[in-house]
């Protein structure tokens, strides 16, 4: 009887540590994509840059071409949200935080009277969000992970469409930022219409551009030439820069899963530790208690034997009694 | 700085850098018909159509690459190794004035920045996969085209506002990869013979 529940436990542990093999592994995987997450994120960064330069230089250039395609909507009735996850779970809080963060956006924008229209990547998201009820647009999965151009273009597509054509006023990202190996954290973030320069450089530094472009003018047409025209340029740009946008969150949002998932899976190999360490002490205790249990029994067992013996003898009695 | 003719160049997709260093000359395909730019060129923003891109670099090697599409920028960079778009009115804010290295072209005139989501170089071009590729994407179009507006097909989306959108789209895809293949080719069959 008491063997069982020392087999109970014996059980038990077995199954934990087969368990904190899987997270061990698990922890150490997702620490090597760490690496080459973060690799990926410095390998797009002269593109993002440069991006972000051409946008800014179209934008000054001919601030009068810029319309919707800059700054923050005047007026705001329907916007299209893409929230990014992981397909996979086993990574702590990480897709719970962006959709909590989705779920207020939501909820706010409902409440002003804005019509929402949700896409999102990442498997987790279909089964969540399905399973609330709200409805979803588009979603992608198989790319959380690993995400290439090609799967930034293919979502860009599906998004950005909407805001092309008038649809919606604002497409609004929701995502994870990897700010470093240390720190990652949920941002709601507008890609169209585009960041307005003034915000991205600072106001002195556009004023400044702007007075040189001015004084450029006078001297001969035109300080930066714009092949086709800036109003033209800047329309075909803005969803060049919005996929350019989606890609780093994309990156972005697969280095944090990574980290998230590598911080997880450490902390489920230290409970598995803990939790073996645990059973076998209380294993070794059941055990310690049955033998002793046993040899109580079997010194019981003879003693009263001998006391059997001694008390035939008669006379003897008390001796042995002490 | 030895050199006058010699610029800044960088050649940058997403997922890497295919070109950054000195270039003595770069041809590009623009709307309006080829560019050539030469050290000294007027600032410019420009969208670049799919074709060869030509560098020249700084010993006169020319350097082919397949560029799907993008769009560059030309600008005059300070002595101080930053474009001005990076705040005259903060002179040399983060890399504090010396030369940064990962500015292409720092302390050279002109800097010229490509950025395409897709490119190659002409040595990492797969001609057999880019013939095939040529091949059934003709294929594709020739089919998509003669169906015209009968679309719908097999794509069983349960996307709104699907059906006829979706053969234009299929349709305008097909095309880009047609024009894909024929780029990657035209850069390899360029560069075969020099």
């Amino acid at each position: 009887m008491a063997g069982g529940q020392e087999r109970v436990l014996r059980r038990r542990i077995r199954s934990v540590q087969s368990t904190k093999k899987i997270t061990k592994a698990m922890e150490l995987i997702a620490a090597s994509q760490i690496v080459r997450a973060q690799a990926r994120i410095a390998a797009a960064r002269p593109y993002r840059e440069g991006m972000s330069r051409v946008v800014i230089e179209t934008a000054i250039g001919d601030p009068t071409a810029a319309g919707r395609l800059l700054g923050t909507p005047s007026s705001l009735e329907r916007v299209g949200v893409l929230a990014i996850v992981a397909d996979r779970g086993l990574c702590g809080g990480y897709n719970t935080a962006v959709f909590r963060a989705t779920e207020r956006l939501v909820a706010d924008q409902r409440r002003n009277g804005v019509e929402v229209q949700l896409s999102t990547v990442g498997k987790k998201a279909q089964g969540y969000f399905r399973f609330r009820g709200q409805a979803v647009e588009h979603s992608f999965t198989g790319m959380s992970e690993r995400p290439t151009f090609e799967d930034a273009r293919r979502v860009a597509r599906v998004a950005v469409r909407p805001f092309v054509d008038g649809e919606v006023d604002q497409l609004v990202v929701v995502s994870t930022r990897f700010r470093s190996a240390g720190s990652q954290v949920v941002e709601v973030r507008q890609l169209l219409p585009l960041a307005d320069p003034r915000q991205l450089v600072g106001e002195d530094a556009v004023a400044a551009r702007e007075l040189d472009v001015a004084e450029a003018q006078e001297v001969r047409d035109g300080y930066t030439e714009f092949e086709p025209d800036a109003a033209e340029l800047l329309a075909d740009l803005a969803p060049r820069a919005a996929e350019t946008d989606i890609f780093g969150a994309l990156l972005e949002a697969a280095a944090s899963e990574v980290t998230a998932r590598q911080r997880a899976m450490a902390a489920a190999t230290d409970n598995a530790d803990e939790l073996v360490k645990k059973y076998s002490r209380i294993m070794n205790r059941a055990r310690q208690d049955a033998i002793t249990t046993e040899l109580m029994e079997i010194v019981g067992g003879a003693e009263a034997l001998r006391a059997d013996d001694v008390e035939t003898d008669g006379g003897e009695m008390i001796r042995t009694a002490v | 700085m030895a050199d006058d003719n010699v610029f800044g160049m960088e050649l940058v997709t997403p997922e890497r850098v295919l070109f950054l260093g000195a270039a003595t000359q770069v041809v590009l395909r623009t709307a309006d018909g080829d560019l050539t730019f030469l050290n000294g060129h007027t600032p410019l923003v420009g969208a670049v159509l799919p074709g060869v891109v030509r560098i020249t670099d700084a010993e006169g090697t020319e350097i082919r690459a397949a560029v799907h599409g993008g769009f560059v920028q030309v600008e005059k960079v300070t002595a101080s190794g930053t474009a001005p778009t990076s705040s005259p009115s903060r002179p040399a804010p983060e890399p504090g004035g010396a030369p940064d290295a990962s500015v292409p072209g720092s302390g050279l005139g002109t800097r010229v920045s490509l950025l395409a989501g897709v490119a190659e170089l002409a040595g990492d071009v797969d001609v057999e996969r880019a013939r095939l590729a040529a091949e059934r994407a003709e294929a594709l179009v020739a089919e998509l085209a003669s169906s015209g507006r009968t679309a719908s097909g097999g794509a069983a989306s349960d996307e709104p506002g699907a059906g006829d959108g979706e053969g234009a789209v299929e349709l305008s895809e097909a095309e880009a990869a047609l024009v894909r293949a024929r780029v990657r080719l035209e850069a390899v069959e360029d560069a075969a013979p020099g």
